[in-house]
Formats: C-alpha cells, sequence, structure tokens
C-alpha cells in the first residue's frame, strides 16, 4: 500500500521537477542543482522501478546476478552528473539537460533494481566509499581557487561544499550508527569451538 | 553468471568511452579547460561586432586583420578580477612595446548599463592604457554583447550587490581572427609567447 | 582441538585463506628481515660507522617507516582473520584480494622510493610530499601515494569482510561488543575476546581508513593542482589519525593471539569480564570523540587541544593494556604454563607492549612543552611496543603456527634467539630513549659528533635484534615453506 502511494508520489515528483518553472528554479542554485534535482530524478527513478521490480526482473535476472550490471551503469550515470563540466553543459545545452532527465531517473531504477542484490560486502564498501569521496568532493568545491562551474557564482560553490561535508559526516555516523542496531538474523555456526577449551575434554 | 559479466563489461566498456569523452580524455573536468582545450585544437572565427571605444570611434576585429590581439571582458565598476585583469594587461603592454611584437590589446565591457564613454577612459587612465596599443570598448547594444559573449563562451552572471561574477581569461585571437587560445589571469607569460608565436 | 603439547599431527581447524595467511607470515619475515636491515644501516650512518648520502637516508627511513607499518598491519589483519574464523564465517577470497592488494601497493611504494627517489617520509605529511627541492618529481610521489591508496583499500575490504561476518553473527555491533554484558550484566551469548576484539577494531580502523582514503586521494589531487591548497593543520590531523589509529590496531589485532594461543597452554578460557568489554570499548569510543572533536574544528587549533588529543588518544589504549596485562598475569600464576618458544615470545609481547606505552604516557604528559616531540625518545617509544610488542606477537604467532605438535621446550637455538632478541631489542630502544632525553632529535641523517657514540651503541644492539630474529624465523620459516608445499 504505502509502496503504492510513494509511486504515485514519484511520479508527481518527477513531473513536477521536470516542468520548466520547477526545473529553472532548481538550477539557479548549485546547492538545489545538485542536492535537489539531481537526487530527486535518482530517487524518483528508484522509487517507480521498485514497484514494478519483480515484473522488470523477471527472466532478466541472469543479466544483473550480484547486482553488477545495474550497480556498474548508475555509478558511471553519477560519475558523469558529478564532472562540473556537465553541470554546466545541462544549463547550457537542451541536448545535456535532456540526458540529465533520462539518465538520472533510470541510474536510480537500476540501482533499485540492483541494490537488493548486492552482496553485503558490496554495500558496505560503497557506503565507505561514498563518505570518503564526499569528504573529497567538499574539499574540491571550497578550496578550487577558481569557480568550477562557469553558470554558478562562487559563494554557491562554497556552501555546497560546506553542505557537502555535512552530509558525509551525517551519512558517516548514520551507517556507523546503523551498525549498532541492526537486527540481522543471527547465523550461529554449529562447529563454533569454544578456544582453548581443547584441553579439558 | 557469464550473461551479467558480458552485460556487465559492456556497461563498463561504454562506460568509460562516455567519460573519456565527457572529459576530453581525462584532461578536462570544468567546462572552462574543455573550451581551453578545443580552441587550441581548432581555433573559432570570432563574429566581427562593430564596437565603440571611450571616444565614441567605431572599433572592428578585422581593423586588426595582420595582428595578433588578446582580448579579455570587463566592466569597469569590478573590484576584484577586472582590476587583475587591467594589471596584467598593464604588464603585457610593457612586453609588447619592449619587445616590438606586432600585437595588440582590446578590453571589452559587458555592462551596457553602467559603462559609457566616460567610465571606459576613467579605466584605461587608471590602468595606463596606451591608446596605440590598448584600447577599450563596448558592443553597440544587447543584441551584439550577446554574441560576442557567445563566440568567446564567457558568462556573465550578476552577483546580487550590483556587480557581475564571469570567467576572467586572456583570450587571444590570431592574425586571421579566430580565437586561438585562452589562458588564465596569471598566464600572462604563456599568452605572450602565444602572440609571438604568429611572427613567422 | 590439539593441545601444544599433545603428540602428532595438529589438527586446528584451518581457517580460510589459510595459505593467505601462511604466506602473509613469510611476507612479514622477509619483509622484517629487509626493514630491520634497513634500519641498522640509518642508524650505523648515524653513528658514523658508515657513510651514506643523506638523501640515500631518507629514501631508507621512508621505506622502513612504511615497510614497518605495513607488515605491521598486514600481519595483524592476518592474525585477526585466523583466529575470528573459528567464531564467524568469513570468506576466503576476500584475505587473499587484501593480500593481493597489499603486495601491488607494496610494489609500487617500493618503487617510488628506490626508482623514483621519493623520500617524504612515511607520514606523507602534507606539503611534503610536493616539496621535493627537485629531488624527486610528482610522478614518485603520486605513485608513493597510490601504492598506499592500494594498501588502503586492501584494508577496507577487509574490515567490511570482517564487519559483515561479526553482523551475520551476531546480529549487531552492540552485541559484538559486548553491550548487553556491560550494560545489563547478560551472560548469554558473551561474545568470544577474539569478537569482542575485532568489531571493535573494525569500528575504530574503518573510520580511520575512510578518513586516511580521503586524505590521500586530496594529497594526490594537490600534487597535480597545487593550487588546490589543503588547510595543512588539518591534514596532519587527519593523517596523523590516520596513523596512529592504524600502527595501533596494528598491535591490538595481534594482541588476539594471546587471547586464542595462551588458554592453550594454561587450560583455562580467556574470560570476558565487564571490564575487558569495557576496555575495548574504551579504545573505540574514547579516540573518536577526540578526532571527531578535531576534524570538527575549523581553523587554527589551539595548543592545548592538541595535547589533550595526544593524551586521550594514547590514554585510551590504556585500560585495555592493563587488564590485558593483568589477566595475563593471572592466568600464568596459577597454570605452570610450560615455556616454548610461542609462549615466551607471545608473553614477551604483552609486556613489550605495556613498557612501550609508559614513554608514550610521559612524551603525552610532556609535549606540553615540546620538548621531547621531536627527539629520539619518540622513535625510543615506538620501537620498544613495535619491536619487542607486535613483532613479538606476529613472530609467537608464527612459531605457534608451525609448531610441530612435539613439545618444544625453550632451549637450544630457539632460547639463544630469543635471549638475543630480547637483549637486543630491549637495549636498541633504551638507547633511543636515552638519547631522547638528551635532545638527540629525531630524523636526522647526520649526528653531531658527540652524539655518536650512543648510536653506535645503539647500533650494536641494533645488530643483536636483527641476529635474534634471523635465528627465530630460520626454523619458522622454513616450516612455513613445506606446509605450503605440503
Ligand atoms: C632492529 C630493528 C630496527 C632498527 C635498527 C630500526 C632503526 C630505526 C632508525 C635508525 C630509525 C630512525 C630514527 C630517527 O628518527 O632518527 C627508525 C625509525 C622508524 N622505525 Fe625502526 N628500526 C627497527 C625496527 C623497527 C620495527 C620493528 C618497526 C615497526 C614495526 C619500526 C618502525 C619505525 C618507524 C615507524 C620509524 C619512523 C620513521 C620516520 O620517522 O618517518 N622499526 N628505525
Amino acid at each position: 500500500m504505502t509502496e503504492r502511494l510513494a509511486f504515485y508520489a514519484a511520479v508527481l515528483i518527477l513531473v513536477t521537477v521536470s516542468s520548466s518553472p520547477v526545473r529553472l528554479l532548481l538550477e539557479q542554485s548549485l546547492v538545489s542543482h545538485l542536492l535537489i534535482q539531481m537526487p530527486a530524478l535518482v530517487l524518483c527513478g528508484w522509487t517507480i522501478a521498485r514497484r514494478h521490480r519483480d515484473a522488470i526482473n523477471r527472466g532478466r535476472e541472469s543479466f544483473n546476478v550480484g547486482g553488477a550490471t545495474g550497480l556498474s551503469f548508475a555509478l558511471i550515470v553519477f560519475s558523469f552528473w558529478m564532472l562540473p563540466r556537465s553541470v554546466d553543459g545541462s544549463v547550457q545545452n537542451p541536448l545535456y539537460e535532456f540526458a540529465k532527465f533520462v539518465t538520472l531517473p533510470f541510474a536510480g531504477a537500476s540501482l533499485a533494481l540492483s541494490w537488493p542484490k548486492l552482496p553485503p560486502l558490496a554495500i558496505g564498501i560503497l557506503k565507505c566509499n561514498l563518505v570518503s569521496m564526499m569528504l573529497v568532493l567538499s574539499w574540491i568545491y571550497t578550496t578550487s581557487p577558481s569557480r568550477l562551474c562557469n553558470s554558478y557564482l562562487r559563494d554557491e560553490q562554497d556552501m555546497l561544499g560546506q553542505i557537502v561535508a555535512v552530509l558525509a559526516i551525517g551519512l558517516g555516523c548514520l551507517f556507523g550508527g546503523s551498525l549498532f542496531c541492526g537486527t540481522t538474523t543471527i547465523v550461529r555456526r554449529k562447529s563454533a569451538t569454544p578456544i582453548g577449551s581443547g584441553g579439558r575434554e | 553468471m557469464r550473461r551479467t559479466l558480458f552485460a556487465t563489461c559492456l556497461v563498463l566498456a561504454f562506460g568509460a568511452a562516455v567519460l573519456w569523452w565527457a572529459t576530453s580524455g581525462l584532461r578536462a573536468f570544468t567546462a572552462e579547460t574543455a573550451r581551453r582545450i578545443a580552441v587550441l585544437a581548432s581555433p573559432e572565427p570570432i563574429p566581427d561586432v562593430e564596437l565603440v571605444d571611450g571616444s565614441g570611434r567605431s572599433i572592428r576585429l578585422s581593423d586588426y586583420t595582420g595582428q595578433a590581439v588578446i582580448v579579455d571582458f570587463i566592466y569597469t565598476q569590478c573590484p576584484t578580477i577586472c582590476v587583475s585583469l587591467g594589471d596584467n594587461f598593464g604588464r603585457l603592454q610593457e612586453r609588447i612595446k619592449a619587445d616590438g611584437v606586432p600585437a595588440k590589446l582590446l578590453s571589452i565591457s559587458f555592462d551596457l548599463a553602467q559603462d559609457g564613454p566616460r567610465e571606459l577612459s576613467e579605466y584605461a587612465r587608471v590602468h595606463g592604457a596606451d591608446a596605440s596599443i590598448w584600447k577599450l570598448a563596448r558592443p553597440r547594444n544587447a543584441g551584439e554583447l550577446r554574441l560576442l559573449l557567445e563566440a568567446y563562451a564567457v558568462i556573465v552572471l550578476p552577483d546580487g550587490i550590483g556587480g557581475f561574477v564571469h570567467n576572467a581569461a586572456l583570450h587571444v585571437v590570431g592574425p586571421d581572427g579566430k580565437l586561438t587560445g585562452i589562458y588564465d589571469l596569471d598566464q600572462h607569460n604563456a599568452a605572450f609567447l602565444a602572440l609571438r608565436s604568429f611572427i613567422k | 582441538m590439539a593441545q601444544a603439547n599433545a603428540p602428532g599431527t595438529i589438527s586446528a581447524p584451518s581457517c580460510p585463506a589459510d595459505g593467505a595467511v601462511k604466506l602473509t607470515m613469510l611476507l612479514t619475515v622477509a619483509v622484517l628481515l629487509l626493514m630491520m636491515a634497513f634500519g641498522l644501516t640509518m642508524r650505523m650512518a648515524q653513528g658514523a660507522l658508515i657513510q651514506i648520502d643523506p638523501t640515500i637516508f631518507y629514501r631508507l627511513m621512508t621505506a622502513h617507516g612504511i615497510g614497518m607499518v605495513g607488515i605491521a598491519g598486514m600481519s595483524g589483519s592476518a592474525i585477526m582473520w585466523y583466529f575470528l574464523s573459528r567464531h564467524v564465517s568469513l570468506a576466503g577470497w576476500v584475505f587473499w584480494i587484501h593480500l593481493g592488494l597489499f603486495v601491488v601497493g607494496v610494489v609500487a611504494i617500493l618503487g617510488s622510493i628506490f626508482i623514483g627517489g621519493y623520500a617524504g617520509a612515511w607520514t606523507f605529511l602534507f606539503p611534503l610530499p610536493a616539496i621535493s627541492g627537485g629531488v624527486w618529481d610528482v610522478g614518485a610521489a603520486a605513485t608513493y601515494l597510490i601504492g598506499v591508496i592500494l594498501v588502503g583499500v586492501g584494508f577496507l575490504v577487509y574490515l567490511v569482510e570482517v564487519g559483515r561476518a561479526v553482523i551475520e553473527r551476531y546480529g549487531n555491533f552492540a552485541n559484538a561488543l559486548g553491550w548487553p554484558l556491560l550494560f545489563s550484566g547478560k551472560q548469554d551469548d558473551v561474545p568470544p575476546p577474539t569478537v569482542i576484539a575485532a568489531a571493535a577494531i573494525v569500528v575504530f580502523n574503518g573510520i580511520s581508513t575512510v578518513v586516511g582514503a580521503a586524505v590521500l586521494i586530496i594529497s594526490l589531487i594537490n600534487l597535480y593542482l597545487p593550487s588546490f591548497t589543503l588547510d595543512a593543520l588539518l591534514a596532519k590531523n587527519m593523517i596523523y589519525f590516520f596513523g596512529h589509529v592504524f600502527i595501533n590496531a596494528s598491535i591490538y589485532m595481534a594482541v588476539i593471539a594471546v587471547y586464542e594461543i595462551v588458554p592453550e597452554y594454561t587450560q583455562q578460557q580467556w574470560k570476558v569480564s565487564r571490564s575487558f568489554v569495557a576496555s575495548w570499548n574504551a579504545v573505540v569510543f574514547l579516540v573518536m570523540a577526540v578526532y571527531t572533536h578535531h576534524l570538527f574544528q575549523d581553523g587554527v587549533m589551539p595548543a592545548w587541544a592538541l595535547v589533550m588529543g595526544q593524551i586521550i588518544s594514547y590514554a585510551s589504549g590504556i585500560p585495555l593494556l592493563v587488564i590485558t596485562t593483568f589477566s595475563l598475569l593471572t592466568y600464568l600464576y596459577r597454570s605452570g604454563i610450560r615455556w616454548d618458544l610461542a609462549s615466551a615470545l607471545l608473553v614477551t609481547g604483552i609486556f613489550g607492549w605495556s613498557i612501550g606505552a609508559v614513554p608514550a604516557i610521559i612524551d603525552g604528559m610532556i609535549s606540553v612543552n615540546n620538548i621531547m616531540h621531536n627527539t629520539q625518545w619518540v622513535p625510543g617509544h615506538f620501537h620498544l611496543y613495535l619491536l619487542l610488542g607486535q613483532v613479538a606477537l606476529t613472530l609467537g604467532f608464527s612459531a605457534w603456527l608451525t609448531r610441530t605438535g612435539v613439545h618444544a621446550s625453550l632451549s637450544g637455538w630457539n632460547a639463544r634467539g630469543f635471549t638475543i632478541y630480547l637483549l637486543g631489542g630491549m637495549g636498541f630502544a633504551i638507547v633511543f630513549l636515552v638519547s631522547g632525553a638528551s635532545s638527540i632529535p629525531r630524523r636526522w641523517a647526520t649526528h653531531l659528533p658527540e652524539w655518536h657514540l650512543q648510536d653506535q651503541v645503539g647500533s650494536l644492539f641494533a645488530l643483536a635484534a636483527i641476529l635474534g630474529v634471523g635465528i627465530i624465523v630460520l626454523p619458522i620459516t622454513k616450516r612455513l615453506v613445506l606446509s605450503m608445499r605440503g
């Protein structure tokens, strides 16, 4: 039920952020462009795909074992839109803009299909890497001697850098904290030998 | 498993190619550097827009044919970056004089609302512009300004407190009227070397 | 499980990636001897016993620092892996990846130093890698940083797998860190010491690896784009955080060998008491408290904050150290333990670690006036707890791993090697401390004539330590090679 609600909400949001006034409004500032518009596109793609996950997956499972293909696709799309050049492009070139509105929701969708299949090891590494990369990005935004995007003001770049730093630390705390309250099913090993008890048998 | 491996490799290969293309071969991460690399590789023609200088005379790029010109974009009220542009132009002017290269400097104001002939002359006086080498001018109207800004890929944004933010650079236009190189403010040495390279 | 003195072959359950663990121990022994030789060369150069060019000295120092720290971390991680696999199920291939990345990283690091000439010290403190005075080029510094990054990625993969396996078995880290026992005295399904230690290490080394990765990539970008500057103080804090935590973790991981092996000798399980749990939790949370505070602080850090940070980061390990040492003493007291090479080395390791902490505490207290901090007092302190602590634990584990099943009492060449190593190592570290107390600076390639005597005595002890380690590892190496073939 909630999934259905989320689905419709996502469709609605996708349409809204794509509409000209909202699109231009969010693109007016670097911060809202990168931290609201782009994540919204990804999230909408994720939510829409999640509802039909099974239908989409059916018959295609063998192309996405362990979520490898979908994850690779998403990571490449994210890398592309992380380039300041692409951000500038999307503001100045309608073709880039169009590509952004197509690829980001698809990246979100492909992540939604792949995430549940990812091995826990991969998820852990991705999370750690995300926090590291955000710290680096924050440093790049705040210390770059020049503006990285010609379309935006320096102040916004600084602000973006600071927000990303806070987000990185927040996410780090969240990921770290979640380790402490997980309720994963506990697997007891039959063969777990108490150590040093060898001599007592 | 094998299908996934194949699909993943395909996605990664395609993705790597896209990223390679999007960064001009890992050289350009910002639009600015991308533009510089592109211009260096293939010089671009610049529209021959008519400009007006401080004493009302008209100037065109075609007036300079046969000579290299370094163009920069300014607005005279600029408290920061245009001052440094002015300083760098001043230094370039000295070197051009000393070296005797047939090259000129041209500062174009994009602040049509505030920069009239008087402001341009004042800026020239403050920075010691020698009119035989360094001229200041402005386009006649907004349409032609936009044409110019587009050609040079200069983006001007109002900064919200009465001024502008713009990408400041030294644009080298060759004797054939084509934009051949874009350099950072402080790379006046590189820009000067580019000027000299036009002398056979 | 077989006892150390049971006749016949050893039936210890083999761990996933058993071969990789053994290979790691072989690698450890080889790198250890090589880096010790580098150390001896440096010490002799300081004592004017030999002449080497200062540029060579700093290359050796860089290689010695990163090589020793790297191999300490690697051997520690192998020990933890080996024993943790008794309690949770680990995927063997992950350790192979960890080892593979380590080897590739080490090759890059050695290449950057001995081919590229990088000599900016192992701590790659900003802006040292970038400022070489023309001795090395950007490529060398970058190769060095990339090498360290590869090793770091290997550790990240390793830590995440350990964390995953621990959660799979214990549900979450609160359980794995023994919180139910700590806070409400619950006695059921209390994790064994190894699991508690592993969980603590994952949290605290994991955070440092994430921070370290960021600062490494930042340093790398800064090399190529110097206009992207780095706040030197912040960088220094991040690097020290990373370095400190990493090297401490290498000991904490190795201590697990004591928790798991000593009970085989004393016939008594290592007990998980509330204070034991509390001491491991202190390691995690005190250090984190200090450094998150540092990271949040922008701009200039007041001196008192630095000093406090240092004291707490040293002090955080002290409860653990005291409790481990104290428990060890009580176990030994009642047991009538039979000494052999492995048990002797393991016990030495714990005491080396404890004794090594004393100068650190003194250092932490007096660094207020910054007198000691750039003297050889500092290498004195860390050689004590590394050479006699971490290395002793690692060698003890290797000796136990390659035990023959026939109880070998500590005699013959084993005993001689052990004694020479112990005396040599002690003497070597003490000379550093004495030199530090007489204000001889650290990291100087050339020493004043009045310091030469101390340096020469130090060299002599160093030679003894190397000799002792050589005698100890010879049979171990042979058996490791044999068991890997078989
Ligand atoms: C016989 C064995 C060893 C000898 C002869 C030796 C010698 C030295 C010398 C001469 C220095 C430079 C001291 C100075 O700053 O003036 C040094 C530094 C250092 N050693 Fe050792 N060492 C030995 C064992 C070890 C071990 C076992 C470890 C760690 C597991 C280690 C880790 C370090 C580190 C981290 C440094 C600091 C390098 C720097 O300042 O950048 N050493 N050693």
